[in-house]
């Protein structure tokens, strides 16, 4: 049934000239895109997700997934061509990358990454063929009460609560979900938090918000960093950008390895990409002959965490598909996008939009390929664009961001929001606030809501429903256990501490 | 350290401001479901007292040690402050001149104050841009943007 559908979805995008065009193109300008220093796959999807306004439900999500997929496949260029990594995902590709770069292998190390890319994707892929339509049935079966508690769940661990700075975490998502219910209540329709302004009659958009934080104040924090002025200076020879494909079969297994790790990871929330990649680097490092090479350019930890980056892709949509709750923030953007085009996520998506869910799917493998294409042909094109673009970034990416959030409701309100969020996401920043739970929370701040106040209409306003069925009550459990054991682990190290500088 | 309590402070003078908004709301209906207000204002208490804990941490930790503070030179923080103000010139800009030319300007002067490319190169780039824009919006897209002189 799965198969079916997805050569269905295959074929509609093989022989749509004007989708096949779209996915071109969203690899290309990701690939572009993510492979400016700084600049990962989650903010090029920010930027240019304008772009799938005024295009096709289809077109808009094949578009999104192959500028994910690009942005994915071009971090890794920056990162081993001049040390600075696009987003975390990337940061493991330096370790052992750039060294390469640095011993005149940039060629082999670029080409390794990108064949390790595209094993990662196609592992990642075909989890996710396997594994969505399972998911989706099975949550099918839940009601309100355990879809909050599942939204619950996700929004504590995707929000990295669990992390360092567990309050500025919560603050990120907590300010995410409130202003989000700024407009018009979708049940009673009372103006909520408008101060009386028609232009917030309609809420504030997620698009504004994400090109904000993620877009307008990247390049406030550039101006700060001074980015243009430093970072660039890694001399590399065009004569080593080309291809050479000795020794790529040897890694194999750690690409595997790597791909397996980065699916399996992805698939949780909050884990994500960064997760992935060390665990692959670490697990590669374990099991070498050769653990003191890792970090001076050994491929076997350049080619594991490259294929566990991109495998993390497949992992993190089978939430995203099959229950609307997504992992990342690259995937709430994507799921942004996909009620941009009047897709209603949720586990009925599968069952009402099969056609353009599985045609997303199937673009998540068309993309993989042409960038296999891209990321090996056309090499030298990006190491140019890469030592000439930065003195443009500025100005391209503002351009972009004020366009895209004008285009989004021909508004200049949106404007002017864009500029507030901008500062805030500058700030944040600043300030070491995580920006990505605050898009997750505007993001599943409606469905949480809704499903809240479903649950307590359908018990009549008893709060015993969240912990009346097992399935909610694992994901009350899980979410008290994440939120109480790292805290315990940390008093009871501390306690440990201490008791060992006692005796000492 | 009144750098970083600034911006906690003014993030929860800003929620105590929604959640007056959110007093005239409905918290419960008349049959005891709750309204529309309910949540909007739980969460706006909640990110009150979290906010406040995290002032309070803030200032607690700066007075027991020195932190280190990434602070951006006075040259960096005139080109931030060109730049926004530079975006609220063309915002502005926009219903007179059109979203194109404005848009044009703006990168024209960000590439030849703040970038100090030379003013051809500078020209040149902008023109592109704006033509790759106008291609790519307006053209394949058929999204329309106030054009102002252009019209």
């Amino acid at each position: 049934m799965e198969l079916s559908l997805l050569m269905d979805g295959l074929v509609s995008i093989v022989t749509s000239p004007s989708t096949l065009l779209w996915c071109m193109l969203g690899v290309t300008i990701g690939t572009l895109v993510g492979a400016l220093p700084g600049i990962g796959s989650l903010t090029a999807m920010a930027i240019l997700m304008p772009i799938t306004f005024g295009v096709a439900p289809l077109d808009a999500l094949v578009l999104l997934i192959s500028i994910y997929m690009g942005g994915m496949y071009g971090g890794r260029i920056s990162s081993i061509l001049i040390n600075v990594p696009g987003d975390a995902g990337a940061l493991v590709t330096t370790f052992d990358g750039y060294p390469m770069a640095q011993q005149g292998k940039a060629g082999h190390a670029l080409t390794l990454s990108a064949i390790a890319s595209f094993i990662g994707g196609l592992v990642g892929f075909l989890g996710l063929v396997f594994l969505i339509g399972v998911v989706s049935k099975f949550a099918l079966s839940f009601g309100p009460a355990e879809y909050f508690a599942l939204i619950l769940f996700s929004l504590i661990a995707s929000s990295g609560v669990t992390g360092g700075k567990p309050s500025k975490a919560f603050i990120s998502v907590t300010l995410g979900l409130l202003i989000a219910m700024i407009g018009l209540d979708p049940l009673a329709g009372d103006q909520r938090m408008t101060f009386g302004s028609i232009h917030l009659w309609d809420g504030i958009s997620f698009v504004v918000v994400a090109i904000g934080i993620f877009g307008l104040s990247e390049v406030l924090a550039r101006l700060e960093s001074n980015k243009s002025k430093e970072s660039m200076f890694t001399k590399f020879k065009f004569s080593s950008l080309f291809p050479k494909v000795s020794e790529i079969s040897k890694t194999f297994f750690s690409m595997t390895r790597g791909g397996i790790i980065g699916f399996l990871v992805g698939a949780l929330p909050g884990a994500g990409a960064s997760v992935a990649t060390f665990l692959s680097y670490s697990l590669e490092k374990k099991i070498s002959k050769q653990p003191e090479t890792f970090g001076k350019g050994n491929p076997h930890g350049l080619s594991g965490p490259e294929a566990a980056d991109n495998a993390s892709v497949g992992g993190a949509l089978i939430p995203t598909f099959s229950l609307g709750i997504p992992g990342t923030a690259s995937a709430a953007i994507l799921l942004g996008g996909m009620m941009m085009v009047g897709l209603q996520p949720g586990p009925a998506l599968l069952q009402e939009s099969a056609d353009i869910v599985w045609g997303a799917i199937a673009a998540l493998l068309v993309a993989n390929i042409l960038l296999l294409v891209l990321n090996t042909l056309f090499i030298p094109f990006f190491a140019i664009l890469i030592k000439n673009a930065e003195p443009y970034l500025t100005a391209v990416i503002a351009s972009l961001c004020f366009i895209g959030v004008y285009t989004y409701r021909n508004s200049l309100f949106d404007v002017i929001l864009l500029i507030v969020f901008s500062l805030v996401g500058y700030f944040m920043r600043k300030n070491g606030y995580p920006l990505a739970p605050l898009i997750l929370g505007m993001i599943l701040s409606p469905l949480l809501e809704q499903n809240f106040r479903r649950a307590l209409l359908l018990s009549e306003n008893n709060l015993l429903i969240f912990v009346s069925s097992p399935i909610s009550i694992t994901f009350v459990l899980l979410s008290l256990s994440i939120l109480i054991l790292p805290r315990i682990r940390k008093y009871k190290n501390r306690e440990k501490n201490n008791h060992t500088l006692i005796n000492y | 350290m009144i750098l970083r309590l600034l911006f906690p402070i003014f993030l929860m003078l800003t929620v105590f401001l929604l959640l007056i908004q959110t007093l005239n709301l409905t918290k419960f209906e008349a049959n005891g479901t709750i309204g529309s207000g309910f949540l909007p204002m739980a969460l706006a208490f909640l990110l009150i007292i979290l906010l406040a804990m995290e002032s309070f941490s803030v200032f607690s930790n700066e007075s027991k040690k020195e932190t280190k503070e990434t602070k951006g030179t006075a040259n960096n923080l005139s080109q931030q402050l060109l730049f926004m103000g530079l975006i609220i010139l063309t915002l502005i800009m926009v219903n007179v001149l059109g979203m194109l030319i404005s848009l044009g300007l703006f990168i024209f002067v960000v590439l030849f104050k703040m970038e100090k490319r030379s003013l051809i190169n500078s020209a040149f780039f902008s023109l592109i841009s704006i033509f790759i824009l106008y291609i790519t919006f307006v053209k394949l897209l058929s999204i329309s943007f106030p054009m102002g002189l252009l019209d």
